[in-house]
């Protein structure tokens, strides 16, 4: 057993973890999806309009927080080298402060990912939801080579649009959704490789990537 | 819920580890606030900063007067009750002594008035993010806070869940033990019932079967709904993972049964483990949820398997055809009734912790 403990790692993500100045990102694990899901009840507001979950506070806590890590074991669970999302727990000194998702469908062939994210309510306001993008993003432009990134807000989530806008993102059309049982428009934004240059965290405090890259289905990095 | 450890082993403990001082210290809650005092940044020996009441154990002093004596002097208020041990963090002293302080909640008999001792200010914060603490202390409070009376609620109770045999202990699979379970299922195993879905030994490499392992388990806590569940147990001996039994279950609050399937590290069988795992889980459907009858099934040819479900009770009902490594192969369907369990069920006690509050989330009134 210990021997191919040694050998094998099944879950190199882990293992993975990116540092920005103020923030530590990490996927998530059971201890801090329970974490995260008492941020969630405390209450959020989805800056990227897509909520990893589900939409809030029209259900119980019991069922927010439920629904909420079993979307997140979800993706574990279907985590693959051509389909893949990865779900980083956003931490200050420790504490679980919110989620930074990033997801990519074909990787190997589009170059492309897609983000999404939520912050608790007290955490907002103070530029984390920005460094925390920026660091999925820089992982994902010249760690895997990515050569674009997208994003949605929904239509009326100026500070969100605001948001992607400074990082350099243009908008690329709409989506039709359904928002408490309204229908709602999505902002569709589109960023490329090199609209983000002058955004990159210099250098990215990132370990443990190498062992996880064939399970992003990246075989020729940067 | 950390039990109260006794101050002695304590004492013992920071002994052992060379600390040249123990201290104590306290979060005191009234009304869900917590008191922190302020100390000025002039003091010689601690940084300024919020901090918990606290204080010294001297020579020939035990832990707990000494907690009591400390928040008195620091504070003035009397020590009502001492509810829980929150922890202990270790620092070094600006004299270079190792200090260890250990922490209890508590509660004062009245919250007023405040005589301070060293500090200059107080507040009762209702969250450690209200004042600038050290991260030790507010991983204290906070750990006081999310287990205090008014908790938030559990979204995942089956991580309190244990059933415990003579010899096993069972329990609804979490992260770390799922990886010791991948590990150990990709060195071989044996199918001591067919496995609906989940089973690792394809002819993948190890690696891959692992991984398969672990994303199974994840999944089936994903698509987990009190109508439709599958939940995965561990099988521990001796505190390590020696396979998995699981037991499943589709609208049980209408059809009151169960179906379960298994497997055991090859290391771990022929010494009756599978059997004791399957009549625990199968104690905890008919005596715990209310079941009335429970399925399984084998391979024709997987006589071992056979046989145990024959001692079990179970009596065969019919077929079903399935498909093996690209093949067509029989599974025997074994069904037993809550009558045939009685008669057969081994005279062990299955102890179980922990069921309340997962009953709604497996449909089960009983």
């Amino acid at each position: 057993m210990t021997e191919l403990a040694n050998r094998i790692d099944p879950w190199p993500f882990r293992h993975l973890v990116l540092r920005t100045p103020r923030l530590e990102l990490r996927p998530d694990d059971d201890e801090g999806l329970i974490e995260l899901a008492e941020v969630a009840i405390a209450g959020v507001h989805p800056p990227d309009g897509l909520p990893l979950g589900r939409p809030w506070r029209d259900e119980s806590n019991e069922d927010i927080a439920r629904g909420l890590v079993q979307a997140l074991w979800r993706d574990r669970a279907n985590l693959s080298p051509t389909n893949w999302s990865l779900n980083f727990l956003i931490r200050r000194d420790g504490q679980v402060i919110g989620v930074q998702g990033i997801s990519a469908d074909q990787f190997a062939v589009k170059r492309e990912v897609t983000t999404a994210s939520w912050l608790g309510m007290p955490f907002q306001g103070n530029g984390f939801g920005t460094e925390a993008r920026v660091a999925v993003l820089t992982m994902a432009f010249d760690y895997l080579g990515a050569v674009q990134a997208r994003t949605t807000a929904w239509e009326d989530a100026f500070a969100s649009q605001q948001v992607s806008r400074k990082l350099g993102y243009r908008p690329d059309g709409t989506e039709r959704s359904v928002r408490r049982g309204q229908p709602g428009s999505f902002v569709r934004m589109l960023l490329c490789r090199s609209d983000f240059d002058q955004h990159r965290l210099r250098p990215l405090a990132i370990e443990g990537l190498q062992p996880c890259l064939p399970q992003l289905g990246v075989d020729h990095p940067q | 819920m950390t039990a109260l450890p006794a101050p002695t082993d304590l004492a013992r403990q920071a002994h052992d580890d060379a600390v040249d001082q123990l201290r104590v210290g306290a979060v005191v809650d009234h009304d869900g606030r917590v008191l922190v005092l302020h100390r000025p940044d002039i003091d010689g020996a601690h940084r300024g900063g919020w901090e918990l009441p606290s204080g010294t154990v001297v020579p020939a002093d035990d832990l707990i007067s000494a907690l009591r004596r400390a928040v008195s002097e620091e504070t003035g208020l009397d020590v009502a009750e001492i509810h829980r041990y929150l922890g202990e963090f270790d620092y070094t002293s600006r004299c270079g002594n190792r200090v260890r302080q250990h922490t209890w909640s508590v509660t004062v008999h009245r919250p007023a008035p405040i005589q301070l001792g060293a500090h200059q200010d107080y507040a009762w914060i209702t969250s450690a993010d209200d004042r600038h603490v050290s991260r030790e202390v507010r991983a204290l409070i906070r750990q006081h806070q999310h287990q205090a009376p008014a908790e938030l609620p559990d979204p995942w109770p089956f991580a309190d869940l244990v059933l415990r045999t003579r010899r096993l202990e069972l329990r609804p699979d979490d992260d770390a033990g799922l990886r010791e379970l991948a590990l150990l299922g990709a060195q071989g195993v044996h199918l001591a019932e067919e496995m609906p879905m989940g089973s690792p030994w394809t002819d993948e490499p190890p690696e891959e079967r692992c991984r398969n392992t672990m994303q199974s388990g994840w999944r089936r806590r994903a698509e987990w709904r009190p109508d439709n569940w599958r939940l995965s147990w561990l099988i521990r001996h001796r505190g390590r993972v020696i396979g998995t039994q699981l037991l499943y279950a589709d609208r049980f609050a209408v059809k009151r049964e169960v179906g379960t399937g298994s497997w055991l590290g090859l290391p771990y069988q022929g010494r009756g483990f599978g059997t004791e795992a399957r009549a625990a889980v199968l104690a905890f459907a008919f005596d715990h949820l209310g079941a009335v009858q429970a399925r399984t099934s084998a391979w024709c040819d997987n006589a071992a398997s056979l046989r145990v479900s024959a001692k079990l009770g179970y009596q065969r009902d019919g077929s079903e055809t399935d498909e093996r490594r690209g093949e067509p192969a029989t599974a025997v369907r074994l069904l037993l009734t809550r009558e045939d369990f009685a008669r057969h069920r081994p005279d062990f006690h299955v102890e179980v912790e922990g069921l309340q509050p997962c009953l709604p989330l497996l449909g089960a009134t009983p």
